[in-house]
C-alpha cells in the first residue's frame, strides 16, 4: 500500500470517495489531507491547499479517523497525543487540534476535535541522486538535513538511508514515530536497504544509546533533532566515531533550533542539506562545513 | 382411563409453560447481571490501565461466560474489520443476538467507545452500566416475585382444566 492509500485508509466512506477522485498527477504530489470540522476537506498539493469538494466535515468524521489511527483506542494515545500527533499504520501522521486535555506530564487527551491534519508518507526512491556524489565524496560524512515542516526531510533522509545501506554501511535508524522506516509490525514497510536496524517507539535521545551499544552501527540516523538530550546523544555517537545523519527544522537565510546550532558549533556535521520546496519541486543543496 | 392420561398430560403442560415463563425471568436476570459486570471491568480497564480496545476485548472474551462473553467474543472478531467498518457499525452488529432491551441499553456506548478519551469512554460506561444495574435489579424483583406464581399459577390453570375435561 502506498503513502496515499495508507492515508485514504483512514478517512470515513464519504471523505474517502471525495479524495479518491484526485488524479494520480495530484495523488504523487499529495502531502497532506486535513480535515477541519464545520469546513471542507482539503488536500495540500505543491504547497497549496485545495477543497475536495465534501462539503462540512462533521465531528463523528473526524472521530472516526482516530477511532482507525488508534485501532479503536484514542484513550491509550496519550503518549503519542504529548508530541501533538498520532502515528498511524504505513507510516502515516495525524496531527490532532483541539481543546487539549493538560495534565502533569502534557497533553493527554483532546477534547472536542475541531482539525485533523492527515501527512502522506512517501518514499521516493532516486530523490538524492542528484546530490549523491557531494554527499559522499571522500566517503559519507556527518551531515544534517534542514527544511521547513512538511519540506521533505523524512522521505530525504529515508533515501539516504536506503542508499548508504545498499552501498554497504551498517545504519541504525532511531524511529521514534515510526516514520522512517514504518517499522511497527517489525519489517519495515519502506525500503530502508538490506543494512539497516530499526529501532521504533522509542525516544530519540534514549534510542541513539540503545542502538549505539546493541547494533554497533557505522551509521547513525534520527529524524527531527530539537532536543538538548537528543543532540547530547548524537554528540556522544559522533564522539564514538558513527557517522550521524540527523534532520532538524529551519529554512535557509533563517535559525536553527539551540541544540542543532550547538551541535553544528561541535563540528559532529560536515555537510549540511538545504531543501527547498518550490511549488511541489523539492530542490537540494548540499554544503560543506 | 384416557380422560385421566389427558387430565394429566394438560396440567403437565402447564406446569412445564409455567417453569420456562420463570426460566425466562431468570435468564434475563442473570444476563442483565453478566452484562453489568462486563460494562464495570470495561470501565476499570480504560479508567486505569487505558487498555487498548482490541486487547480489552480479548481479555474479557476468555473471562466471562454466557451472553456478555459472547458479547466481547463478537467484538473481538469484529474489530479485525476496523477501517473498512467503523467501531460503532461492528458494536450494532455484535449486539444484534441480545434482545431488543438489552440492546437498546448497550446501542449508544457504540458512538464513544475508542474514538473519544479514557475519561468520556468512563462515564459513558457508567451510565450505561447504571441502568443496567436498575433493569437487573428490576429483573432479579420480577424473577423472585412472578417466578413463582407464574409455576403456580399455571399449574392451577392446568389442573382446573384438566378436572373440567374430566
Amino acid at each position: 500500500m502506498d503513502g496515499f492509500a495508507s492515508a485514504l485508509a483512514l478517512l470515513p466512506a464519504r471523505l474517502r470517495r471525495a479524495a479518491e477522485a484526485l488524479g494520480p498527477d495530484s495523488r504523487a504530489i499529495c502531502e497532506e489531507l486535513r480535515l477541519r470540522r464545520g469546513r471542507e476537506a482539503t488536500a495540500q498539493l505543491g504547497g497549496c491547499e485545495f477543497g475536495l469538494g465534501t462539503g462540512p466535515v462533521t465531528e463523528g468524521e473526524l472521530r472516526t479517523v482516530l477511532e482507525t489511527a488508534t485501532g479503536a483506542s484514542f484513550h491509550a494515545s496519550a503518549q503519542q497525543l504529548r508530541r501533538g500527533f498520532l502515528s498511524a499504520p504505513g507510516g502515516v501522521r495525524v496531527g490532532v487540534c483541539g481543546t487539549a486535555v493538560w495534565g502533569e506530564n502534557g497533553m493527554e487527551s483532546v477534547r472536542e476535535v475541531s482539525s485533523l491534519a492527515i501527512r502522506v508518507p512517501r518514499a521516493v526512491p532516486g530523490c538524492a541522486d542528484g546530490i549523491w556524489a557531494e554527499l559522499t565524496a571522500g566517503g559519507f560524512a556527518s551531515a544534517l538535513l534542514v527544511a521547513p515542516p512538511g519540506g521533505g526531510k523524512t522521505t530525504l533522509l529515508r533515501e539516504i538511508v536506503r542508499r548508504l545501506s545498499r552501498e554497504g554501511y551498517r545504519v541504525a535508524v532511531a524511529d521514534e514515530r515510526g516514520e522512517i522506516a514504518d517499522a511497527w509490525t517489525g519489517e519495515p514497510a519502506f525500503d530502508v536497504g538490506p543494512c539497516t536496524d530499526v529501532l521504533t517507539g522509542a525516544p530519540k535521545a534514549q534510542a541513539v544509546g540503545l542502538l549505539l551499544r546493541a547494533m554497533n552501527p557505522q551509521v547513525i540516523a534520527a529524524d527531527e533533532i530539537g532536543g538538548e538530550e537528543e543532540a547530547a546523544a548524537l554528540l556522544a555517537a559522533a564522539s564514538g566515531g558513527v557517522r550521524v545523519l540527523a534532520a532538524a527544522h529551519g529554512e535557509r537565510g533563517g535559525s536553527l533550533n539551540g541544540p542543532c546550532r550547538e551541535l553544528l558549533r561541535t563540528g559532529v556535521f560536515r555537510r549540511r542539506v538545504w531543501i527547498e520546496n518550490r511549488q511541489g519541486i523539492r530542490r537540494y543543496a548540499v554544503e560543506e562545513l | 382411563m384416557t380422560r385421566l392420561l389427558g387430565a394429566l398430560l394438560v396440567t403437565a403442560a402447564g406446569l412445564l409453560a409455567g417453569l420456562l415463563a420463570a426460566g425466562g425471568l431468570r435468564e434475563r436476570a442473570e444476563r442483565l447481571a453478566e452484562l453489568g459486570r462486563m460494562l464495570e471491568l470495561m470501565e476499570f480497564e480504560l479508567s486505569r490501565f487505558s487498555t487498548p480496545l482490541p486487547t480489552l476485548f480479548e481479555r474479557l472474551a476468555g473471562q466471562l461466560a454466557g451472553d456478555a462473553g459472547a458479547l466481547c467474543r463478537r467484538m473481538r472478531d469484529g474489530l479485525q474489520e476496523l477501517g473498512s467498518r467503523t467501531l460503532a457499525d461492528i458494536w450494532a452488529a455484535a449486539l444484534e443476538a441480545l434482545p431488543p432491551a438489552e440492546r437498546r441499553m448497550l446501542l449508544p456506548l457504540g458512538q464513544v467507545l475508542g474514538r473519544y478519551g479514557a475519561e468520556e469512554q468512563r462515564m459513558a460506561l457508567a451510565v450505561c452500566r447504571e441502568s443496567v444495574a436498575r433493569a437487573a435489579a428490576e429483573a432479579r424483583t420480577a424473577q423472585r416475585e412472578k417466578g413463582r406464581m407464574l409455576v403456580g399459577v399455571s399449574a392451577a390453570g392446568a389442573a382446573a382444566l384438566a378436572v373440567l375435561l374430566i
